[in-house]
C-alpha cells in the first residue's frame, strides 16, 4: 500500500484532518462511545463488532514449528476504523476495514494488506457464528465445533491454520477494562491466549506443516491513547511452565505507562498495575533509518521474572498503511519460552 | 594589465572577423536561416509529438477504465452480491456503474466507483494533496470535470463538487457512497474492473459466477500502437529533416571560414595569437547557433501551430486519442530544439575549424590549398561513406532489434550521402570525356570542377529527396493497406452490438425473414503461454472467405476453418508466438489447433484467433455473442434499421454503419497526408535553399572562370543559361541517385522498424507518380536556386568581367 | 637597441645547406635607419622579411630585436612581437575588405592595444587619406591601398617597419611619393625601415642597401 492510501485512511479515521498520536488513536472521541469500567464482557456478543466505538481489532499471533523444529511466526489482524459512530448497511457505511497478515521466519518476513469498506459484506465481524473477514481472509468458528480456523494469503505466502482452545478466555485490567494512561484513557480488552495451533503455511508455493500455540486478542476503544502518547511496545509471552505474560509500555512525552496481566498455568489472570512491569531495550536494530529495539530485558519482580526477549527476525517490519514492527520472539532467563512482540510509533 | 590588453585586442580581432558578415549579408542570412529552418522542422515535429503525448497523459490520467480488463455477465447485469462473491474468493475487482445524474435542469453522465478498490484512486488522493482544502475520502469523492463548473454548481441541494481534470471531459465521478445523495441507484453495476495484479491459484471466475465474461483491456483501434507508430515515423522524419538542415549549415559555415582565410592570416600577421582566433571563431559559431535556434524554435512553433489542428483531428479520429487542438510552449521541445541547433552547428563547424587550425600562417595561394584540402576530405568522405554502408549491411545481416533498425537506417543514409560526390564526379568525368570538344566539353568539365564546392548542398538535396520518397512511399503504402483492410474487414453493411439481454437467435431470425443475413460473432478469451488471446467464432458463410484479407495461408483456409480443422490468427500473434501456417498450437481447453492462415490486424496490440462458431460453442462454453454482422442483400437500410429499433428496441448507437465508418476513417487518415505533404515541401525548400546559398557563395569564384569564356565570345545570356543547366543537371543526377535510397528507406521503415516496434509488417507499394511529383518539386527548387545567380549573370556589365583580368596578378 | 641578424640560415623541406633559401645572413639595423634589400626573384628576399617579421622560423643563427632573441620565443610570444614590435606592409596590402579605411588603419594598433587616435589622425593627414577614411578597400586605387597599409603598419609605432615590394603595384610617381613618406615617417619616429625591392632607384634612396643572391648577402 502506498502513502496516498494512508492519507485516505487517516482522513477516514480522524474527522479533524490532524492525526494525533499513532494512527490518530490519540484524538478525542466526539460522538463515539467511551469504554465503561462498569461494563461486563458478554460472549459471544463481544466477539463481534462494536461500531459505536472508533477503533477495534481482532488480532491473532501464533508461534509455530515445522517437523525440523524451525520457528515460524504467523500474524492475522483485522482492524475496524469508523468515521462516525454508527453502522449502516450499504455504501453509506462509515466503517472501513483493514486486514494485515504476515508469516515470519528467521530469515523471511512476508506480509500483505487488504482494505475494504463496511456495509456491503466485503469485510466485517459477526459474533454468532463467529467470523471476522476481509475479502478472502477470515478467522471463523468451525461449524459444530469449538475450534476455529484462519486463512490469509498474499503474493508470496498463504496459510490455513486450525485453532483448538485449551484454556479459558482472559480479561485484562479490571473485568476487561484496560487503562492506557495516567489520564484514564482505556479500552475494552480480552484475550484467548490458550490455543493449540496446527495447519499448513506456504512460502513461495512450498507447503510446510506446522504446529504450535496461538494467542488471540480483542480490543476496542474510541481513544486508547493519551494525546502525548506516541506508540507502544506490547509483549505476549508464553513460558514453558505454562504461565503467560501480557505486558505493554505506552511511550509518551512524559512518563511511560506500563501495564500487563500475569496468567498462571491454570488460566487465572492477575492484573499488573502501572509500574509493576519493567521493560528496558537492550539492542536497537536499524530498518530503513528507523531505530527499533529488537532485544529487551523484561522484569516483573512480583513474579520473580527476569527475562531477555529477542526477536526471531529483527526485520519484521510491517510496511503497511500504518507501519509498525510485529514478529515472533524467544524468551530466555528466569523463564524460557516464545511469544510475540509489537512495537508502534517508531516512524 | 595584461588581461585588459588581451581583452581589448580580442575585441578588435572579433570586430574584424565579424565585419566580414557586413559584406556578406546573404551568407549570414543563409547561415542563420538555414540553422533556423533545420531547427524549425525538428522542433515542429517535436512540438507536435510532445503535445500529442501530453494529451495522452491527460487522457491516461483520467479516472477511466480504459486499459483495464472488465467483467460483465452474459445473461444479466452484475449485482453487489457478485462483487462480494469475487472479492471473498480473493479476486481483485472493483465495481463501476455508469449512469446519468440530474443536476439542475440537465442530466449529466456520472461514473460511480468504489474509492477504496478502484485502481486509480491514488490519483485522486494526489489531487487532494495538491488542491487546497479539497477533502477526498471514501465518502467525499465527488469530482467533476472543470468544464461542467457552470452547469452544475447551481444545484446546491445535491452538494458541491471538486473540479478536476483528472476526470474525463464532461463527466462526473463519485463514490458509491454519494449515490443516494445524488439520486442515482447504485446497482446494477455496468461492469467490474479486473485489476491486472491477481493472486495465483484463485478459483476460476466462471466457476464462481457461471456466465461471467472477461473483456480484455483495450481491444480494437485505441490509443496505442498506431499512435506510437505515427509518432515514430514523425520523429524519424524530423530527424532526417534536421540532418538536411545541418548540411546547409555545414556548407555555409565552411564557406564563411574559407572566404576568411586571408583575413585570418592577416590577423595572425598582425599578432593575434592563433588559439584566440580559434576561440573567437567558435564563439561566433555559438552566437549564430543561438540566434538560429531562437528563430528556429519560433518558426517551428508556427509550423506546428498550423499543422496541429490536422494532427489533432487525425489522432483523435483515428485512434480515439483525445488531443486538444491547441499548442503550448513546452520546455522539453524548446530545449531539444536548442540543443539540436547548438550541437548540430558545432558539429557542422568542427571540420571547418579543424581545417583552419591546420593551416600554416604562411600559405601559398589560397586557391591551391583549398583545392587540395577539399580533394582530400572528399576522399575521406567517400571512405567513411563506404565504411558506413558496410556497417549497414552487417547490421542488416546480424541483428534484428529496433535499435539496430535505426542504426541501419542512419548508416545507410549517411553512407550513401557521403559517397554522392565521388559518384557524381565519376559520372561527370565520363560524360566530359565523351562530350563534343569545345564549349560542351568545357561545360561538363566546369561542372565537375565545381563539385567540391557543391558537394554538401547536393548531399543535403539527396537526403531530402530520398527522405521524401521514403516517407511518401511509406505513407502511401500505409494508406493503401489500410483502405484495403477497411474495405474487407468492414465489408458488411451493418454491424450490430448486442446487449446482455438481446437474443441473437431471435434477431437473426427476424433479419432472415426480412431478407437480410445475420452473421453472429461468438467470442471468448483464452490464455496461452501467458498471453490473453481473443478467440472469435464465425459461422459458415462465404462472406468471410470473399472479404477477409489474409497475409499468408495454407490452401483452402476457410474450408478447413469451417470444418473445424484450422484456425486463423492475426499477424501480431504470428510474430509474437512465431506461429505460421502449418504450425500447431496446443491449448488445454481448446485442444490441438492447426494454424491455417495469418491475417493483418493493424493497430490491435493484442493477439487474436478466428475459428468456427461451432468449435467455440463446443469447446469453450464460456462464450458470448457480442455482435451481429448484417448483410443487407436486397432490402434497403432504412426499413431494417427502423425494424430493429421497433422490434428489439435497438438504439442507433448500437449499430455501426460500416460504409460510413470506412469513409470517416479514410477522411481522417488523409489528414496525416496533409501533414506529411507539408513537411515534404518544407524539407525540399530547405534543400533548395542550401543550393541557392552555395550558388551565391560561389559567385565570386565563378567570375574568373566565366570571364575567359565570355572573352572568347560567349554572351552573358548563354552563360546564364549554362548556370541554370548546371543546377538542373546536378539535381537530376542527384534525384536519380536518391530514388533507390528513398526506396530503401521506405523498405526499412515498413519491414524493419515497424515490425520491430509493433509486430506487423506493411506491404510496400511503389508509386512512380509520387516520385515524379518529388522530382518536379526538386527541379523547381533547383531552378529557383539557380535563378538568382543566372539573372545576375544575364545583367552583368562587361566592366565587372573585365575587372577579373585587371585584378589578375 | 637594434635589429641584429647573425648567420641566419633557413631551409625549406628537402633543401640542403647548399641549396638553402638563406645562408649565413647577418646584418645590423639601428633605430631610425633604413635598409633596402634587393635581389632577383627567388633570391630569398621575402623569406628573410618573413623571418624578421617572426612569421616563420629559421634553422641556424639568431635574430634579435632590442635584445629579444627570436629563437627563444614561443608561438604566443612571436604573436606578441608581431603585435607590438614589428609591422609589415604586404605587397598585396592585405587590407580587411569588410572594414573601412579608418577601421583598417586602427586595426593593428587596437589588436596591440596601442591605439592612439591622435597619432592615427596624424598618419591619415600625412598619408593624404583624409577624404578616403569612410571608404572600403575595394573602392581604392592601388596607391591608396598601399598608403592605408602603411598607415596601419605605422599606427602601432613599431620598432621595425617591414615592407615587401611596397611599390610593386604602383606607377613611378606614386612609388616615389610612398617612399618619401615612409622615409619621413621612420626618421621622425626612430623606427627602423627594412624594405624589400627589386628597384635600384628606390634602394638608392635608403641609408643602406643589401643584395641577396641565391640566399647569400653579396657586397
Amino acid at each position: 500500500m502506498n502513502v496516498s492510501q494512508l492519507f485516505l485512511i487517516i482522513f477516514l479515521v480522524s474527522t479533524s484532518a490532524n492525526a494525533q498520536g499513532f494512527a490518530g488513536l490519540g484524538t478525542t472521541a466526539d460522538g463515539f462511545s467511551v469504554p465503561d469500567p462498569a461494563y461486563q464482557l458478554q460472549f459471544p456478543e463481544d466477539h463481534g463488532a462494536h461500531p459505536d466505538f472508533r477503533i477495534e481489532w481482532w488480532y491473532l499471533t501464533a508461534n509455530l514449528q515445522d517437523a525440523q523444529a524451525r520457528d515460524y511466526g504467523v500474524q492475522w489482524t483485522l482492524f475496524r476504523l469508523a468515521t462516525a459512530p454508527s453502522e449502516e448497511d450499504g455504501w453509506n457505511s462509515p466503517q472501513v476495514w483493514m486486514g494485515h497478515a504476515a508469516v515470519t521466519t528467521a530469515s523471511l518476513h512476508r506480509f500483505a494488506e487488504r482494505i475494504a469498506r463496511g456495509g456491503i459484506g466485503q469485510a466485517g465481524a459477526t459474533a454468532a457464528p463467529f467470523e471476522a473477514w476481509i475479502d478472502h481472509w477470515f478467522i471463523r468458528n468451525n461449524a459444530g465445533e469449538t475450534t476455529q480456523e484462519i486463512h490469509a494469503s498474499g503474493d508470496d505466502f498463504s496459510y490455513n491454520i486450525k485453532l483448538i482452545p485449551d484454556g479459558p478466555i482472559v480479561a485484562h485490567g479490571v473485568n476487561g477494562y484496560s487503562v492506557k494512561s495516567a489520564e484514564g484513557q482505556a479500552s475494552h480488552y480480552y484475550s484467548q491466549p490458550h490455543f493449540q495451533a496446527q495447519g499448513t503455511l506456504e512460502l513461495d508455493g512450498t507447503p510446510v506443516s506446522v504446529t504450535g500455540h496461538a494467542w488471540f486478542d480483542r480490543e476496542w476503544s474510541s481513544q486508547p491513547l493519551a494525546s502525548d502518547q506516541t506508540g507502544w511496545d506490547w509483549f505476549s509471552l508464553r513460558f514453558d511452565g505454562g504461565a503467560k505474560l501480557m505486558a505493554f509500555v505506552l511511550r509518551g512525552s512524559g512518563e511511560n505507562f506500563t501495564s500487563g496481566t500475569w496468567i498462571s498455568p491454570d488460566g487465572t489472570a492477575s492484573a499488573l498495575p502501572h509500574g509493576s512491569v519493567q521493560a528496558t531495550p537492550l539492542f536497537r536494530y536499524v530498518i530503513d533509518g528507523r531505530s527499533i529495539p529488537t532485544r529487551w530485558q523484561i522484569n516483573v519482580p512480583e513474579y520473580e521474572l527476569s527475562v531477555e526477549v529477542e526477536a526471531l527476525n529483527p526485520s519484521s517490519w510491517m510496511d503497511t498503511s500504518f507501519s509498525y514492527w510485529e514478529g515472533p520472539v524467544h524468551v530466555s532467563g528466569s523463564h524460557v519460552g516464545r511469544g510475540y512482540l509489537e512495537m508502534t510509533g517508531y516512524e | 594589465m595584461k588581461t585588459r590588453h588581451n581583452l581589448s585586442g580580442g575585441f578588435a580581432a572579433a570586430a574584424a572577423l565579424l565585419s566580414y558578415w557586413r559584406k556578406a549579408p546573404g551568407q549570414l542570412f543563409a547561415l542563420i536561416f538555414g540553422l533556423a529552418l533545420a531547427t524549425a522542422l525538428w522542433s515542429a515535429v517535436q512540438a507536435i509529438n510532445s503535445e500529442a503525448r501530453a494529451s495522452y497523459d491527460r487522457a491516461d490520467g483520467h479516472l477511466s477504465s480504459t486499459g483495464f480488463a472488465t467483467l460483465t455477465h452474459r445473461d444479466r447485469p452484475l449485482a453487489l452480491s457478485d462483487y462480494i462473491t469475487l472479492r471473498r474468493a480473493g479476486w481483485a475487482v472493483s465495481p463501476v456503474r455508469e449512469a446519468t445524474v440530474a443536476l439542475g435542469a440537465e442530466e449529466f453522465p456520472i461514473v460511480l466507483v468504489d474509492s477504496i478498490s478502484h485502481p486509480l484512486m491514488s490519483k485522486t488522493t494526489n489531487l487532494a494533496n495538491k488542491s487546497e482544502g479539497a477533502e477526498i475520502g471514501v465518502r467525499s469523492l465527488r469530482l467533476a470535470h472543470p468544464s461542467l463548473k457552470n452547469d452544475i454548481q447551481g444545484d446546491v441541494l445535491k452538494g458541491s463538487f471538486t473540479y478536476s481534470d483528472i476526470v474525463p471531459p464532461g463527466l462526473i465521478v463519485a463514490d458509491f457512497g454519494h449515490a443516494d445523495d445524488l439520486g442515482v441507484p447504485s446497482v446494477p453495476f455496468s461492469y467490474l474492473i479486473l485489476l491486472p495484479k491477481q493472486l495465483s491459484d484463485l478459483t476460476p471466475l466462471v466457476q464462481l459466477i457461471p456466465g461471467i465474461i472477461t473483456h480484455s483491456a483495450g481491444a480494437g483501434l485505441e490509443t496505442g500502437e498506431l499512435t506510437q507508430s505515427f509518432h515514430l515515423n514523425l520523429t524519424a522524419f524530423g530527424l532526417l529533416s534536421f540532418v538536411v538542415g545541418l548540411f546547409i549549415v555545414h556548407s555555409t559555415i565552411n564557406l564563411a571560414l574559407e572566404q576568411r582565410r586571408g583575413l585570418i592570416r592577416t590577423l595572425r600577421c598582425l599578432g593575434v595569437p592563433f588559439p584566440k582566433l580559434i576561440v573567437l571563431l567558435a564563439a561566433e559559431l555559438l552566437l549564430f547557433a543561438v540566434c538560429g535556434a531562437l528563430l528556429g524554435v519560433l518558426i517551428g512553433y508556427g509550423i506546428a501551430g498550423l499543422l496541429m489542428p490536422g494532427v489533432s483531428a487525425t489522432l483523435q479520429g483515428l485512434y480515439g486519442a483525445d488531443i486538444e487542438g491547441s499548442l503550448s510552449l513546452r520546455k522539453n521541445w524548446i530545449l531539444s530544439g536548442f540543443s539540436m541547433a547548438i550541437l548540430g552547428s558545432l558539429l557542422a563547424g568542427a571540420r571547418g575549424l579543424f581545417v583552419v587550425a591546420q593551416l600554416p600562417i604562411l600559405q601559398g595561394p589560397a586557391q591551391r590549398a583549398r583545392g587540395q584540402t577539399v580533394g582530400r576530405i572528399r576522399a575521406t568522405g567517400a571512405l567513411i561513406g563506404s565504411i558506413l554502408l558496410g556497417c549497414a549491411a552487417i547490421i542488416l545481416l546480424l541483428s534484428d532489434s529496433l535499435i539496430s533498425g535505426f542504426l541501419f537506417l542512419g548508416s545507410m543514409m549517411l553512407g550513401a550521402a557521403l559517397l554522392l560526390p565521388v559518384i557524381l564526379s565519376w559520372i561527370l568525368g565520363r560524360v566530359a570525356r565523351r562530350a563534343v570538344p569545345g564549349l560542351s566539353q568545357w561545360l561538363w568539365a566546369d561542372l565537375r570542377s565545381q563539385l567540391p564546392m557543391l558537394a554538401t548542398p547536393l548531399m543535403a538535396l539527396m537526403l531530402a529527396i530520398s527522405t521524401n520518397i521514403g516517407v511518401e512511399t511509406m505513407t502511401y503504402s500505409f494508406r493503401l493497406t489500410l483502405v484495403d483492410w477497411l474495405e474487407h474487414r468492414f465489408a458488411a453493411d451493418l454491424y450490430l452490438r448486442l446487449r446482455a439481454d438481446d437474443d441473437p437467435e431471435q434477431i437473426s431470425a427476424w433479419l432472415h425473414d426480412h431478407g437480410a443475413t445475420a452473421l453472429p460473432l461468438v467470442t471468448t478469451v483464452i490464455a496461452h503461454q501467458g498471453h490473453e488471446i481473443s478467440l472469435y467464432g464465425v459461422i459458415d458463410h462465404p462472406h468471410y472467405a470473399s472479404t477477409w484479407p489474409l497475409r499468408s495461408a495454407e490452401p483452402d483456409p476457410w474450408q478447413k476453418l469451417h470444418a473445424g480443422s484450422g484456425v486463423l490468427i492475426n499477424e501480431q500473434m504470428a510474430y509474437g508466438l512465431n506461429l505460421w501456417p502449418g504450425a500447431n498450437l496446443t491449448h488445454a481447453q481448446a485442444g490441438e489447433l492447426r494454424i491455417t492462415g495469418v491475417y493483418p490486424d493493424y493497430g490491435n496490440p493484442g493477439f487474436q484467433m478466428v475459428t468456427s462458431a461451432a468449435q467455440v460453442r463446443k469447446l469453450l462454453p464460456d462464450y458470448a455473442v457480442p455482435s451481429l454482422t448484417i448483410l443487407l442483400g436486397s432490402p434497403s437500410k432504412t426499413p431494417i434499421l427502423r425494424g430493429l429499433s421497433e422490434e428489439f428496441d435497438v438504439n442507433s448507437t448500437a449499430i455501426l454503419d460500416q460504409p460510413a465508418l470506412r469513409a470517416r476513417s479514410l477522411a481522417i487518415f488523409d489528414q496525416t497526408f496533409v501533414i506529411t505533404a507539408a513537411l515534404n515541401v518544407l524539407t525540399l525548400a530547405v534543400a533548395g535553399f542550401a543550393l541557392l546559398t552555395s550558388f551565391l557563395a560561389m559567385w565570386g569564384q565563378r567570375l574568373p572562370q566565366l570571364a575567359p569564356v565570355w572573352a572568347m565570345g560567349v554572351p552573358p545570356r548563354t552563360l546564364a543559361r549554362y548556370e541554370l543547366f548546371r543546377s538542373l543537371a546536378l539535381t537530376v543526377l542527384t534525384a536519380v541517385l536518391a530514388l533507390p535510397l528513398g526506396l530503401a528507406l521506405a523498405w526499412t521503415l515498413l519491414n524493419l522498424i515497424n515490425v520491430q516496434a509493433f509486430g506487423w509488417r506493411l506491404p510496400m507499394y511503389l508509386f512512380p507518380l509520387s516520385w515524379l511529383k518529388i522530382f518536379s518539386l526538386s527541379l523547381g527548387a533547383a531552378l529557383l536556386a539557380a535563378a538568382i545567380p543566372a539573372l545576375r549573370l544575364r545583367r552583368i556589365s562587361p566592366a565587372t568581367l573585365l575587372k577579373v583580368f585587371a585584378s589578375e596578378r | 637597441m637594434a635589429l641584429i641578424l647573425n648567420s641566419v640560415t633557413k631551409r625549406f623541406a628537402g633543401q640542403t645547406d647548399q641549396t638553402a633559401v638563406l645562408k649565413d645572413v647577418s646584418l645590423h639595423l639601428d633605430p631610425g635607419a633604413s635598409l633596402a634589400l634587393t635581389g632577383e626573384s627567388g633570391s630569398g628576399k621575402s623569406t628573410l622579411l618573413h623571418l624578421v617579421a617572426a612569421l616563420d622560423t629559421f634553422d641556424h643563427g639568431e635574430i634579435s630585436l632590442n635584445g629579444t632573441r627570436y629563437s627563444t620565443l614561443s608561438e604566443n610570444a612571436r604573436a606578441a612581437l608581431r603585435r607590438r614590435n614589428v609591422s609589415i606592409v604586404f605587397q598585396q596590402f592585405n587590407l580587411i575588405p569588410s572594414l573601412t579605411v579608418d577601421a583598417n588603419i586602427a586595426l593593428h594598433a587596437r589588436i596591440a592595444n596601442r591605439y592612439d587616435a591622435q597619432w592615427c589622425d596624424q598618419l591619415i593627414t600625412r598619408l593624404g587619406l583624409r577624404d578616403l577614411i569612410a571608404r572600403y578597400p575595394e573602392n581604392l586605387s592601388g596607391g591608396q591601398q598601399q598608403r592605408v597599409a602603411i598607415a596601419r603598419a605605422l599606427a602601432v609605432r613599431p620598432d621595425v617597419l617591414l615592407a615587401d615590394e611596397p611599390t610593386g603595384n604602383l606607377d613611378e610617381q606614386s612609388s616615389s611619393e610612398v617612399i618619401d613618406l615612409m622615409l619621413d615617417l621612420v626618421r621622425d619616429h626612430e623606427t627602423a625601415l627594412f624594405l624589400v625591392t627589386h628597384s635600384s632607384e628606390i634602394a638608392a634612396r635608403l641609408d643602406r642597401r643589401l643584395h641577396l643572391q641565391h640566399g647569400r648577402v653579396v657586397p
